[in-house]
């Protein structure tokens, strides 16, 4: 007990904060039979209160309280997608979700694996998440999530080159692998596309013209490409991914965008 | 002072807080870096992280455990060479602490207080440093260091047998007088 005591004393704060840490109460009930548990203990708080209070009394540099400030504020101009509209995107998302909580809507009955993309979307808006990489132009996420070799879309960022991007974000789900690209196609919309590989999931979209479908506050069109499949999603309605996909025909269209536009 | 970062959207108040925790994560890197200036510009890269992207965090209980956490992760990628810390096992900790006579600190400043917590080792100095400089529990020294409880504790526990014995080592040094005391932590003598 002596040795397995004193380990954990190692860790027994002075000032008396862990007294009703039930983790030391064995211990500091064992301390009060044995006289010398109870003086090592006593010698290490005087030592670690000695210590403490030196360390605290090191003075700190004049000029660094306002270095920081002024380097903080630099910082945030730079940092762009922490802009305050980010934030009324933010504010508009959650609005726009109340509504349809209130506002009853057909479901479609996505997936699982679609349902778990969607709320991570969800997450980054509502700001309890963050995107693993944030960059406006589309060909440098899509050769991080290259190099990080997760299932990536082809045809979307090429053609929305003229669109900026927020970000990317890779998502595990059930052991596979998503890729999410958040477009910001101008005057508050934001779309998000979801890329995974078709082997193994259920509520894969047949080949052929985009299919769309509603979940909640969200709209989603789903289509594949090759052995991708890919879900585009909208908290605007359908309009703004028909726009995408208008978009996206002008460039190199696959088979079912083409489709889509007969 | 300063325009403050907050809008309406970010609820923590920047100045207050920079006024409340820039003074011990500046310690904090100050133990680790070893010298002022590396540890004002951890401290600076560590508000300013905060700046660009801590506003993500909305759990005000969080913040003081996010800005230390992120100042170690900095300083390890930017400072730390040495790719992996040794891997110490609950079962190799000694408790042969070099006993100290409380009187040896009338006669050392912070300073040598601060050189000898620089001098500890490494795996040792992060965990040490959180426990005296910022009163972190052994819970939240975890979180922050990202290792688990038993490690922090035997951390702790090795870290201050090294600190003992260099300080006990620095007032030889000095040519202070040492009063001297049972080695082994089974009771001063």
């Amino acid at each position: 007990m002596s040795d397995e005591a004193r380990l954990l004393f190692a860790a027994y704060r002075p000032g008396g904060q862990d007294a009703n840490d039930p983790t030391f109460a064995t211990a500091l009930e064992a301390s009060k039979n044995d006289p010398l548990l109870a003086q090592w203990l006593a010698e290490q708080q005087e030592f670690d209160r000695a210590v403490a209070e030196k360390l605290r009394a090191v003075a700190i540099p004049d000029d660094l309280h306002a270095k920081i400030l002024a380097g903080a504020k630099a910082g945030r101009q730079r940092a762009w997608w922490a802009a305050p509209r980010i934030w009324a995107l933010a504010a508009a998302f959650v609005f726009f979700a109340g509504i349809a909580a209130l506002w009853p809507g057909k479901e479609a009955g996505l997936a699982d694996w679609q349902k778990h993309g969607l709320a991570v979307v969800g997450e980054i808006l509502a700001a309890r998440e963050s995107f693993d990489l944030q960059n406006r132009d589309a060909a440098a996420l899509t050769a991080w999530l290259r190099d990080h070799a997760v299932p990536q879309p082809v045809v979307l960022p090429a053609a929305l080159g003229g669109k900026q991007t927020l970000g990317c974000k890779t998502i595990a789900w059930d052991g596979h692998k998503m890729s999410l690209i958040c477009f910001d196609l101008g005057e508050g919309v934001i779309v998000h596309l979801l890329t995974t590989d078709r082997a193994g999931l259920v509520n894969v979209p047949p080949d052929g013209a985009p299919h769309f479908a509603r979940d909640g506050v969200w709209t989603v069109a789903m289509w594949n490409e090759g052995d991708k499949t890919l879900m585009l999603a909208s908290d605007r309605g359908e309009a703004p991914l028909r726009r995408v996909l208008q978009i996206a025909m002008r460039g190199a269209a696959p088979e079912s965008l083409l489709a889509f536009a007969r | 002072m300063s325009e403050p970062l907050s809008s309406t959207v970010r609820p923590i108040d920047f100045t207050e807080l920079v006024d409340r925790h820039y003074a011990a994560l500046f310690r904090f890197a100050l133990s680790m870096a070893k010298n002022a200036s590396d540890a004002a510009d951890l401290t600076q890269q560590t508000f300013y992280l905060w700046a660009a992207k801590g506003h993500q965090l909305r759990d005000l209980a969080k913040v003081k455990s996010w800005l230390f956490t992120t100042l170690y992760r900095e300083y390890v990628s930017t400072y730390r060479h040495n790719t992996k810390f040794p891997h110490v096992e609950l079962d190799d900790v000694s408790h042969e602490m070099p006993s100290v006579a409380p009187s040896i600190f009338n006669d050392i400043d912070g300073n040598t207080v601060v050189s000898a917590l620089a001098a500890v080792d490494e795996v040792f100095r992060a965990p040490l440093s959180l426990f005296y400089l910022e009163d972190h529990s052994y819970q939240e020294i975890a979180d922050i260091l990202g290792i688990p409880i038993g490690t922090v504790m035997s951390r702790l526990s090795r870290g201050k047998a090294q600190l003992r014995q260099l300080l006990l080592d620095a007032n030889v040094d000095a040519g202070n007088k040492i009063v001297p005391m049972r080695a082994g932590g089974k009771g001063a003598a």
